[in-house]
């Protein structure tokens, strides 16, 4: 009976305890409003874009996605939609994002706003309708700026036009001109087809090809009846370019210009990149090899123009352009002779520096580049109102840090690559040349005008 | 041997022994909440505090990063008439002899010898 009693005892106690626990158990449920076997949903926040300056150029707060620089490189980020990117990078890398992840760019900002701001100004004045301009790192291919006009946005992108977030400077492709004679020389030199004191009778106009299959090239610059190969880039001499590429075989230019990038996959991961084109080398005659040295019958982007120029200012490695941190890049491969290079620069310096000092030169400073006035095709033509002015160079020119292209399409006035997009390279380049403080490399004994 | 009123009578006494002491643990633990009732509004209101909080930082780098972006320095410069260094207008000039050096002091000979004291307590 005794034990019946202690376990009976025992029994109650258990039971009180576990009524007691059962109170409090329920107790905490009421306070803390946890129901049992629920997690809380965890909400990943978008990651950031950023350059390696520490500069964000777009961000989430809260569910929205803010630009704090508004317009700047606003074609190149692109925008988002209610939950995922809806162009350029925010697209692009949108699965990267999404997860949380930073993506960090090569842009420079400070590069990227001069050169939006010179754009910018200089359509306007010459009443363009859009332009671009593409800013290289020369050693590493980065790409410090990528400049559009019109600018877009993204912080406000709905309801403007889809022409506006167009990044121009990647997708369109024009005919680059004369700007191209610069690297077809270098190509010549480096066959030993040409020297920089050949001389060449250069009347300003020639019959080229054959009676039945032939045309007749122009030059628009005057310049006396002899030129040399040095000259021949300075005066822009379309006749002169008949004469160096006149033995150039059609398969070896041809090789020349795809190193170069020309009609080439562009190889930067994840990005739009129009690929631009040459005609295929099966219809390759005199005539496509001779226009193809002035660069028509042809056609690039912005991008594809700085990153050929880059060639020339690397010693003659081309380098792929790099745009995000972290990201492969293919390895270098040698187009022409550092010494080539080396001579080919020091052409393009002269045409500068005694061609266009005012256009496209800063007093102090070894700038060099090559000018382009490309008739736009309309309707299967080549239009006399409508030009695209192109400038490709690269600067300090016996040591290149920077290359730049620039394109200008449809200006109203004064729209010559010497009028319009020189001016753009120089002023550009005095806005990155400012950034470094770099003094000046001759002492200058009066102020510049 | 006990009988059976006995028995019952004390597992009525157990019974409500147990009962009481279970109605005075659920006091305690009703007193300790009634005492800490000002401690959960609290945490929600400094919860709530510290999100707007949050979003006024966030609002506030925003508006530091659009006010000091570099389109926006750019432009008040040229609106103010400045031109970019590499295109400022430079001189070059001979310094002339400027200002004597000051005399240095003589040169102090470098001790070659230490000597250390021990003062003993």
């Amino acid at each position: 009976m005794e034990m019946k009693i202690r376990v009976r005892s025992r029994v109650m106690q258990v039971v009180a305890l576990l009524a007691f626990c059962t109170l409090v158990w329920a107790y905490a449920q009421l306070e803390w409003g946890l129901p049992q076997g629920v997690r809380r949903a965890v909400v990943q926040v978008r990651g950031s874009i950023v350059t390696e300056d520490g500069s964000v150029l777009a961000r989430s707060v809260g569910d929205k996605r803010v630009y704090p620089n508004g317009p700047l490189a606003g074609q190149l980020l692109g925008m988002m939609g209610d939950t995922s990117g809806l162009e350029g990078l925010e697209a692009a890398y949108d699965s990267r994002l999404s997860a949380g992840q930073n993506l960090t760019l090569t842009i420079d900002p400070a590069i990227q706003a001069a050169a939006e701001g010179v754009l910018k100004a200089a359509v306007l004045e010459h009443q363009a309708e859009y332009g671009s301009v593409v800013a290289l790192d020369t050693k590493t291919g980065k790409v410090l700026a990528t400049a559009n006009y019109p600018a877009f946005d993204p912080n406000s992108w709905r309801g403007q036009d889809a022409s506006v977030r167009r990044n121009r400077a990647f997708l369109d492709r024009f005919e680059p001109g004369s700007t191209i004679k610069g690297l077809v020389v270098a190509a010549a030199i480096q066959e030993n087809l040409t020297t920089p004191d050949s001389v060449y009778d250069t009347p300003m106009s020639r019959r080229i090809g054959t009676r039945r299959i032939g045309a007749t090239i122009h030059d628009a610059v005057a310049h006396p009846g002899m030129l040399t190969t040095t000259q021949i880039l300075r005066y822009s001499s379309n006749v002169g370019m008949s004469h160096v590429v006149e033995h150039f075989p059609n398969a070896l230019l041809y090789r020349y210009l795809s190193q170069y990038g020309f009609g080439q996959d562009m190889p930067l991961p994840s990005v739009q990149a129009a690929t631009g084109s040459l005609q295929p080398l099966r219809n390759w005659d005199d005539v496509v090899r001779t226009t193809n040295a002035f660069g028509q019958g042809m056609s690039a982007t912005t991008l594809q123009l700085a990153v050929a120029y880059n060639t020339l200012a690397n010693g003659g490695l081309y380098v792929a352009p790099r745009l995000v941190i972290g990201e492969g890049q293919p390895q270098p491969h040698e187009v022409i002779s550092a010494e080539t290079a080396r001579t080919t620069r020091e052409l393009l310096h002269k045409v500068v520096s005694e061609g266009i000092p005012q256009a496209a030169g800063i007093k102090g400073y070894a700038l060099a580049g090559k000018t382009g006035t490309a008739q736009v095709v309309v309707g299967g033509r080549y239009s006399d109102t409508i030009y695209d002015s192109v400038f490709a160079g690269f600067f300090p020119s016996d040591r290149p840090r920077v290359t730049l292209a620039i394109m200008v399409h449809g200006a109203k006035e004064r729209y010559h690559g010497s009028m319009l997009a020189a001016p753009i390279y120089r002023d550009v380049a005095a806005a990155i040349l400012s950034k470094w403080a770099e003094p000046p490399e001759q002492p200058t004994t009066e102020p510049n005008p | 041997m006990q009988t059976e009123e006995q028995l019952q009578a004390l597992w009525r006494a157990r019974a409500l022994r147990y009962v009481l002491i279970y109605l005075l643990l659920a006091c305690v633990l009703v007193t300790l909440r009634y005492q800490g009732r000002e401690v959960y509004p609290n945490l929600r209101q400094l919860s709530a505090t510290r999100t707007e909080l949050q979003r006024e930082q966030e609002e506030l780098s925003l508006r530091v990063q659009t006010l000091t972006s570099e389109q926006r320095i750019r432009a008040w410069a040229l609106e103010n008439g400045m031109v970019p260094y590499a295109q400022a207008g430079k001189q070059t000039q001979v310094l002339g002899p400027g200002v004597a050096a000051a005399t240095p002091l003589p040169d102090q000979p470098t001790p070659t010898r230490l000597t250390v004291r021990t003062a003993w307590k």
